[in-house]
C-alpha cells in the first residue's frame, strides 16, 4: 500500500493523476476519500484535476475517432451502404442506355458500313479485274479509304481465324543480297494474308497471274493494286544440269554452274555487274520458310508427287517482294541470315544458303512492278 | 477455463490489436457491428448518422478502456458495444428531451461505461481544456495525451518522446500542466 504522508495528499502532483485516473487501489482509494471528506481543498485541487484530465481525454477520444472515421471513410466498402438498389438500377439504366447507343452506331451508323464498304470494294475491284475496267478499279480505290481498308483486315482476320486456326510459325530474317535489297519479313498480317491467299490459289504450278490476282482480291481491297500473289517450284542447284553458257538449265531454271571452275568467278562477276537498270537493287525482298506441313493441300500433293522439288509462294507488289519457302527441314537463323538472292536472268533467281542454293524460275521479272517494266534490263 | 475459450475467438484477436496501437481494429468491430448497431438505433428514432456516431463512440470507449488496462473481458465485444451505444443513446435522447422508447429503458447491470471518468463531463470546463491544449504547444500536448488518454507510464512517455528518463517528463509533464491550467486561468473565472 502506498505511503501517504502529506498532510495534503493532494500536493503529490503523481498520486493526485494515480487517484483522478483511478489507478488506485480500493484501499488506497478509501483512504483518500476519507481525507477528502475533511478537506474541502484538496476536494477543489481533485476537481480540477479530473476537468483537466477528463479535457485531455475528451481530447484523446476525439482524434482517435477522427482518425476512425478517415480510415472508415477510406475504406471502399464505405460505399456499400450507397449501393441501394435505387442506385444500381439507375447505374444499370446507364449501362443499358450507354450499350444500345454502341450496337446502334455499330449496327446503322459505323463499322458496320464501314465493313460493308471494305466488302463492296473487294466484289468492285474483283470485277474491274476480271473484266480489265481499270476504271472500276479507280472507284474502288476512292471507295475504299482508310478506315475501310482497316475494316477489310478485320475482316480478312476473322476470316482466316475461321478457316486457318492452325498455328503458322515463320522464320524470318534479315538478308543483305547482292542484287536486290531483302527486309526482314516481319509482318505477320502479311503472312496471314500470304497464307489465305496461297489457300486459295489455283493448283498446277506456275503461273496464271491473272487468277491468282483474282484470288488475291482481298490484298487489292487493302489498297495494294498491283499485287501478284503465284507459286513457283525451284530445286536445289546441285541438281542442276550443265548448260552450255555457265548456267544450268532445268526446268526453266537458269543457274551458275557449280561444276564448272569459272562458275564461281562467272557468278562473282554477275553480282558485281549491275544486273539491271535503274536501281533495282533498292526494291525489298522478304523471304521467309515455313514447313511443308503448312503447304496448302493441292501443292501438298505436288510436293509429294516430286519431293525434290521445292515449293515456294511469291507475292509481290508495290511495297516489295516476298518469297516463302515450304521446306521440310528449316534452315536455322544463321543460315537464314547468311543468305542471298542473286537475279541470273530476269525471269530466274538463286536463293543461296550456306548449305545448298535454289534456284526458282519466275513468270516474270520480280522487279518488274518494284521499278516499272521497262526500267529492268539485262545487260 | 471459459475466459480461455473466449479467447480463442476473433475478439481475442482485435484486442490484441488494440493493446498494441493499431486502430484497424476499430474499423474491424465497426464493420462487424454496424448492422446490429444500425438496426437497434433505427428502431429507436435515430437517424443513418446517429447509428454512425453511436458506434464510433461505443468504438472509441472500447479503446479508451482496454489501452488503460480496464476492460474486463466478461462478454463479446458486440455484446459491450451494443451495451454501450444503448446506454449512450439513452442519455442523448435524455438530453434532447426526445420520447425515449419503452425498449429503452437503462440497464445499470448491462451499462459498461460506469467508471470516473467514463462518465464523461461535457460542459463548458472540459471544452476550455480541450481548446487550451491546442495553445501549450506540441510537446506538451502530446506529453498530456500520452499520461490521461494513453495512460502511458513515464518511462513509456520518455521513451516515446525521447526524454533522458522518467524524472525529465516528470518535470515537463509539471510544467505542461501548469503551462495549461495557466491558459484555463485566462479563459475561466473558475481558475482564478
Amino acid at each position: 500500500m502506498r505511503e501517504i504522508a502529506s498532510l495534503h495528499w493532494t500536493e503529490d502532483d503523481d498520486l493526485l493523476a494515480q487517484y483522478v485516473l483511478s489507478r488506485l487501489s480500493t484501499e488506497e482509494r478509501k483512504q483518500l476519500d476519507d481525507h477528502l471528506l475533511s478537506c474541502s481543498q484538496c476536494r477543489e485541487v481533485v476537481q480540477k484535476e479530473q476537468v483537466l484530465a477528463s479535457g485531455i481525454r475528451q481530447r484523446g477520444r476525439q482524434e482517435v475517432k477522427a482518425r476512425l472515421k478517415q480510415q472508415l471513410a477510406a475504406r471502399p466498402d464505405s460505399y456499400r451502404r450507397l449501393v441501394t438498389w435505387q442506385r444500381i438500377a439507375s447505374v444499370a439504366a446507364v449501362v443499358v442506355i450507354i450499350t444500345g447507343i454502341g450496337i446502334f452506331n455499330r449496327w446503322f451508323t459505323g463499322t458496320e458500313q464501314k465493313s460493308f464498304s471494305a466488302i463492296q470494294g473487294m466484289q468492285d475491284s474483283s470485277k474491274a479485274l476480271s473484266s480489265g475496267d481499270v476504271s472500276a478499279d479507280e472507284t474502288r480505290k476512292k471507295a475504299t479509304p482508310m478506315a475501310d481498308q482497316e475494316a477489310a483486315k478485320e475482316s480478312l482476320r476473322d476470316y482466316e481465324t475461321l478457316q486457318n486456326p492452325r498455328t503458322q510459325q515463320t522464320q524470318s530474317v534479315q538478308l543483305e543480297a547482292t542484287g536486290p535489297k531483302i527486309q526482314p519479313e516481319i509482318n505477320s498480317s502479311k503472312n496471314k494474308m500470304e497464307k489465305l491467299s496461297a489457300a486459295s490459289s489455283s493448283e498446277g504450278g506456275a503461273i496464271s497471274t491473272k487468277k491468282d490476282l483474282g484470288n488475291a482480291q482481298s490484298q487489292m481491297a487493302l489498297g495494294k493494286p498491283n499485287v501478284k500473289q503465284f507459286w513457283v517450284e525451284g530445286k536445289t542447284l546441285s541438281e542442276l544440269q550443265t548448260g552450255t553458257k555457265g548456267y544450268n538449265v532445268m526446268e526453266g531454271v537458269a543457274a551458275p554452274e557449280r561444276n564448272n571452275p569459272d562458275s564461281k568467278r562467272s557468278r562473282e562477276s554477275i553480282r558485281r555487274q549491275p544486273m539491271l537498270e535503274g536501281n533495282v537493287n533498292q526494291g525489298e525482298i522478304r523471304i521467309s520458310q515455313r514447313n511443308t506441313s503448312l503447304l496448302p493441300l493441292a501443292r501438298q500433293k505436288l510436293q509429294q508427287e516430286n519431293e525434290r522439288k521445292i515449293q515456294m509462294y511469291v507475292q509481290q507488289s508495290d511495297h516489295g517482294t516476298t518469297m516463302t519457302m515450304y521446306l521440310d527441314t528449316l534452315f536455322n537463323e544463321a543460315e537464314m541470315q547468311n543468305a542471298r538472292v542473286e537475279e541470273i536472268q530476269p525471269d530466274s533467281i538463286v536463293i543461296e544458303l550456306e548449305s545448298q542454293s535454289i534456284g526458282f524460275k519466275l513468270p516474270f521479272n520480280i522487279f518488274d512492278l518494284q521499278k516499272g517494266t521497262q526500267k529492268t534490263k539485262l545487260r | 477455463m471459459s475466459s480461455r475459450l473466449l479467447f480463442l475467438n476473433d475478439d481475442a484477436r482485435v484486442l490484441d490489436m488494440i493493446r498494441n496501437g493499431d486502430e484497424k481494429a476499430l474499423v474491424l468491430l465497426y464493420e462487424s457491428n454496424r448492422k446490429m448497431i444500425s438496426a437497434f438505433i433505427a428502431r429507436n428514432n435515430g437517424t443513418h448518422d446517429d447509428y454512425e456516431d453511436m458506434l464510433q463512440e461505443a468504438l472509441v470507449v472500447l479503446w479508451e478502456r482496454v489501452r488503460a488496462g480496464r476492460f474486463e473481458y466478461s462478454s463479446k465485444l458486440s455484446t459491450f458495444l451494443f451495451g454501450t451505444v444503448k446506454n449512450i443513446w439513452l442519455r442523448r435522447l435524455a438530453k434532447a428531451k426526445r420520447e425515449i422508447p419503452t425498449d429503452l429503458q437503462s440497464d445499470d447491470q448491462a451499462d459498461p461505461t460506469g467508471s470516473v471518468l467514463d462518465t464523461m463531463i461535457e460542459n463548458e470546463e472540459t471544452a476550455a481544456v480541450r481548446n487550451a491544449l491546442e495553445k501549450i504547444g506540441e510537446q506538451c500536448k502530446k506529453l498530456l495525451l500520452l499520461f490521461y488518454w494513453e495512460e502511458c507510464s513515464m518511462e513509456e512517455i520518455a521513451g516515446k518522446l525521447g526524454f533522458a528518463n522518467a524524472e525529465t517528463v516528470k518535470s515537463k509533464k509539471y510544467q505542461c500542466k501548469k503551462s495549461l491550467e495557466k491558459i484555463l486561468k485566462q479563459a475561466t473565472d473558475r481558475y482564478a
